[in-house]
């Protein structure tokens, strides 16, 4: 008769980083439950960050793709969900820049292509207007004030995220603030004239 | 009007009351079924190329339309100042620099130390290390610099092979530091988008090329890009090392192909300052 055996459960429910772990260790289903974990959240950080459905699209299958090939590469110094958001962003940001790039050869503004399907309230009109607002930011502020407005991150983790201080994206996020108010208050006439300063 | 703050203002006091309706904006909903689709699809076929890389997704090269400018351009005096700094990381004694009128920086190198032993391939350097190693590009408004030094790295040695010669000020030298160019002994400078001999080298011997290759690494842009084409663990490969405006260094060592879609990590990211 042999003792009872002992064995380490395995947690039912995996944290991300043991689902990271198990990933790069060959756990050839360990990646897919993080996506189906975080997919909605970063797919909406993108169309918002993006502004554009089509960018977004791309951005966040180029990030996902991006973090299955190199997670060997995280380290465990920020949360998984941190290092998937900065690499979302990035991917955002770079496909902006490309379509910035291509936009002015274009000589065209582009047009904004913004999510409507869960907006019908009566409040669709306002959210329509701040977020054409929100996309005529320059991308720092724009970034900041997703993250840390729209989706309510930490100061902290969203400095990690964007690679930036704290305190830059503190900055970011009042000047971000100003510039929206400054577009969105009514005397401000048409949106050209109230384009926002500063890059950063 | 003008809200005045400063950082020690909690992120929450907002005068324009922004921030609650941005957060009062409704969730755009979830990932639409056509594209989580497509996602699992794209992840499916990554997991069978570690299975079966011949059986993998095509990985193209960059193609130019994956460069992507910074809109933060960095000043010529810090690229100087980091690119010197990071020579001397990478044990490049006997490089010299020079800022030009027009706003190049021209070097030669000539290897003070360190091995030079240079493994045989079909991306062999133009120039021997006991000729003196090359300066392939440089770009401020990339904020790279592209070297070949033909050194031989080794993987598990990577970060002392880098700490070694490191200034350790954390700042990178200061910019009058820059050692000052032999007027005889500039390198040259290649074209950034391949053609001439910098062609066999890869993409990353571009400066367009090794940002790219920065970038698949999450390397932030503002961060300057040192990129030495050399060999590791005796085959061709690049040391990146990546520096902040703090002067944090991060240091890979990646092969030749890197790109922002794959970068290809052979061994990193370190932290060696």
């Amino acid at each position: 008769m042999t003792g009872p055996r002992v064995n380490v459960p395995e947690p039912a429910d995996p944290d991300d980083a043991t689902l990271l772990a198990r990933h790069v260790a060959g756990d050839a289903e360990a990646f897919g439950e993080l996506f189906r974990r975080h997919r909605d959240r970063m797919y909406a950080v993108a169309l918002r960050t993006t502004g554009q459905r089509e960018l977004a699209a791309d951005a966040v299958q180029e990030a996902f793709i991006s973090a299955f090939r190199r997670a060997d590469a995280y380290r465990g110094d920020a949360a998984v969900t941190t290092w998937l958001h900065r690499i979302v962003v990035n991917a955002c940001l770079d496909r902006l820049r490309r379509e910035k790039v291509s936009v002015r050869r274009a000589g065209d503004l582009g047009e904004l292509d913004l999510p409507d399907r869960h907006d019908h309230h009566a409040s669709t009109e306002t959210a329509l207007v701040v977020r054409e607002a929100l996309a005529r930011l320059p991308e720092g502020q724009r970034s900041a004030l997703v993250l840390v407005d729209m989706h309510g991150m930490p100061v902290a983790e969203a400095a990690v995220v964007l690679g930036v201080a704290e305190g830059t994206v503190k900055s970011r996020c009042f000047r971000g603030r100003e510039a929206l108010a400054a577009m969105l208050r009514p005397s401000a006439g048409s949106s050209d004239a109230t384009e926002p300063q500063g890059a950063t | 009007m003008s809200h005045p703050h400063d950082e020690t203002d909690p992120v929450e006091h907002d005068p324009t009351g922004m921030r609650a309706l941005l957060g009062s904006l409704p969730e755009p909903g979830p990932m639409p079924a056509d594209l989580v689709a497509r996602i699992e699809a794209a992840l499916a076929a990554e997991a069978r190329a570690l299975q079966d890389p011949a059986a993998g997704p095509e990985r193209r090269p960059a193609a130019p339309d994956d460069v992507v400018v910074p809109l933060r351009r960095r000043s010529r005096w810090q690229l100087v100042a980091v690119a010197a700094s990071v020579l001397a990381v990478l044990g490049l004694g006997g490089v010299v620099l020079q800022t030009m009128g027009d706003g190049g920086v021209t070097a030669s190198l000539g290897l003070a130390g360190g091995s030079s032993d240079s493994a045989g391939s079909g991306a062999a350097p133009q120039t021997s290390p006991e000729d003196g190693s090359a300066l392939l590009a440089d770009d401020d408004d990339l904020g790279v610099v592209v070297l070949e030094s033909g050194r031989s790295y080794a993987s598990a040695d990577l970060s002392i092979q880098v700490v070694r010669g490191l200034p350790w000020d954390r700042t990178g030298r200061d910019a009058t530091d820059a050692p000052t160019a032999s007027p005889t002994a500039k390198a040259q400078v290649e074209a950034q988008d391949g053609g001439g001999p910098t062609a066999s080298l890869g993409v990353l011997a571009t400066a367009a090329g090794a940002r790219a290759c920065a970038e698949g690494l999450d390397v932030p842009d503002a961060d300057t890009v040192v990129v030495d084409l050399a060999t590791v663990d005796g085959m061709p490969a690049a040391v990146l090392v990546a520096t902040a405006e703090s002067g944090r260094r991060t240091v890979w060592a990646v092969q030749r192909d890197c790109t922002r879609a794959a970068a290809h990590v052979l061994t990193g990211p370190l932290v060696v300052g």
